[in-house]
């Protein structure tokens, strides 16, 4: 059927190579294999963000994470917009959705053009369902990175702690 | 959300209603079509997963349960049609013979004297009802004569259903694509409701037909009413269309016991029949069944088959839940979408 336009539309894979280097170099999904990841690819949606444009705002319900294909993605909290950290290909954000009905604790607006790939917990779940094996390594990748988070911030939250406390006492 | 915003997003849903409703009357057939397919691919679609659960192919458990389901559909056609076929004609042939009209004439008898203090003397009900069934069994000759069409729409529709349980994860990813960016999540959990209420609905339906298809042939066998089988499964088709299906299949079977035995003796058994079936359905096979999946008041479905039938018949009838439902989620979350919205970029 190559060669007919109507046909490489309709059956077309974006950048199919393309797609399984990049995901590949996410750590989520470094230990699953080029059919693993294909699979993983079935439940992935493209999308393109201009300069400026929000991905997701603070408080908002979010449902859906996010992977960066090629561009820059501002992470920012408050009124104030105070950037807590920027992001560029390759990496992910908006993974506690996944998880939990809880609203977004930060905005992400592209810094520039952007192309990122986004999936759902409704996707991660049919994913669950269709080929546990490999869903059950990506959400146990996810739950570590979260873990590791989580442990961080609680030494962060201590050693502020800590730093309160001199100062209150001095 | 501004009152301008409002009316103006109002006024698009209306319109793009109104584009619907023209589009589905002009290509009717297509869109029948298309529905039929959607309905048997969301039904199938759990059995597919879970086979490609198992590690096999996706087009190869679409194959299995495709066979499976259409096979099974058709090994039971082929066994029961006989069966079927010899009690309509003979349905007929009683009808035809002049008993109809004695059973409605002394129904008329019946009626005139119990209802004499109200002045009523003579109904003429007989020749009405006489034309009525004449052109029901005319109908359904028409369907039977138009058979090559049903045949290459059930192929068409055969092919396409297998191809959406094949194919309906790319075919989802195409549609997202044209979804705005900040539409993105809000249709995720569209589809997803959708999937989850449509599917979980339309299965629990078929279930509970198939339920009260068997107790009530059964039950109509134990109380020795003719043609049991047909009215059964009549019963079964009546009961896809919520309120309005189990009253008309307890009507059939009354008018049947009418007709054929020329009296009214077992009616009262009849609908005692209908009404403990229609408790049983309603305590214990539908709570298993169709709870849960879409969630809406009476009257809102009382008035969707109302629409439902008046645009597309009987139809419409079964389409009218499903559809409203489907409304129901896209309203809900772009009511929840909107009401988050602000304009998508900010200096």
């Amino acid at each position: 059927m190559s060669g007919s336009f109507v046909w490489d539309n309709f059956y077309k894979k974006a950048d199919g190579a393309d797609i399984y280097a990049l995901l590949g170099r996410v750590p989520i999904f470094d230990t699953l294999s080029k059919g693993e990841l294909k699979l993983f690819e079935h439940i992935l949606h493209r999308r393109v963000y201009a300069k400026g444009e929000f991905i997701f705002r603070e408080g908002d319900t979010g449902s859906a994470m996010y992977i960066i294909e090629d561009g820059e993605v501002s992470l920012e909290i408050g009124k104030s917009r105070q950037e807590i950290s920027h992001l560029a290909n390759g990496d992910f954000f908006g993974e506690i959705a996944l998880f939990a009905d809880q609203p977004r604790s930060a905005s992400a607006l592209a810094f520039e053009e952007t192309r990122i790939f986004g999936f759902s917990q409704h996707d991660l779940l049919g994913l669950l369902e269709t080929h546990p094996k490999t869903g059950i390594t990506v959400v146990m990748k996810l739950t570590r990175i979260i873990a590791d988070r989580l442990h961080r911030a609680t030494i962060e939250n201590t050693r502020l702690l800590d730093t309160l406390i001199v100062h209150t006492a001095q | 959300m501004s009152l301008n915003t409002k009316i103006l997003a109002l006024l698009l849903v209306l319109a793009i209603g109104a584009v619907l409703v023209y589009t589905v009357f002009t290509i009717g057939t297509i869109v029948a079509l298309f529905l039929m397919s959607l309905l048997f691919a969301f039904i199938l679609a759990p059995a597919v997963n879970w086979i490609e659960g198992k590690g096999i192919a996706r087009g190869i458990a679409a194959f299995i349960i495709f066979s499976l389901f259409f096979g099974g559909i058709a090994v039971a056609v082929y066994f029961l049609s006989p069966f079927i076929f010899d009690e309509v004609s003979h349905l007929q042939e009683v009808i035809s013979v002049g008993q109809l009209r004695k059973g409605i004439r002394d129904v008329e008898v019946f009626l005139s004297r119990q209802l004499a203090f109200l002045g009523v003397r003579r109904m003429q009900v007989a020749p009405k009802v006489t034309e009525w069934v004449s052109l029901l069994f005319d109908n359904i000759l028409n369907i039977a004569s138009s058979l090559a069409g049903i045949v290459l729409f059930a192929v068409m529709m055969l092919i396409s259903t297998f191809f959406l349980l094949k194919d309906a994860r790319n075919l989802k990813k195409s549609l997202v694509e044209y979804v705005p960016n900040r539409l993105f999540e809000v249709a995720l959990n569209i589809m997803h409701k959708i999937e989850w209420s449509l599917g979980a609905y339309l299965r629990g339906i078929l279930v509970d037909s198939l339920t009260i298809g068997i107790v009530t042939t059964f039950a109509l066998w134990l109380i020795d009413l003719p043609y049991y089988f047909i009215i059964g499964g009549f019963a079964a088709m009546a009961n896809l269309v919520p309120y309005l299906g189990p009253p008309s299949a307890a009507f059939t079977a009354s008018f049947v016991s009418v007709v054929t035995t020329g009296s009214f003796r077992q009616v009262p058994l009849i609908l005692f029949v209908f009404v403990v079936i229609r408790l049983l359905d309603d305590a214990i096979v539908q709570p298993l069944t169709i709870s849960k999946s879409v969630r809406l008041h009476p009257v809102i479905i009382i008035f969707a088959l109302l629409v439902g039938g008046q645009l597309f018949g009987i139809v419409g009838m079964f389409f009218a839940v499903p559809t409203v439902g489907v409304l129901k989620v896209i309203i809900g979350e772009f009511s929840a979408g909107l009401q988050r919205y602000r304009p998508s970029t900010e200096q």
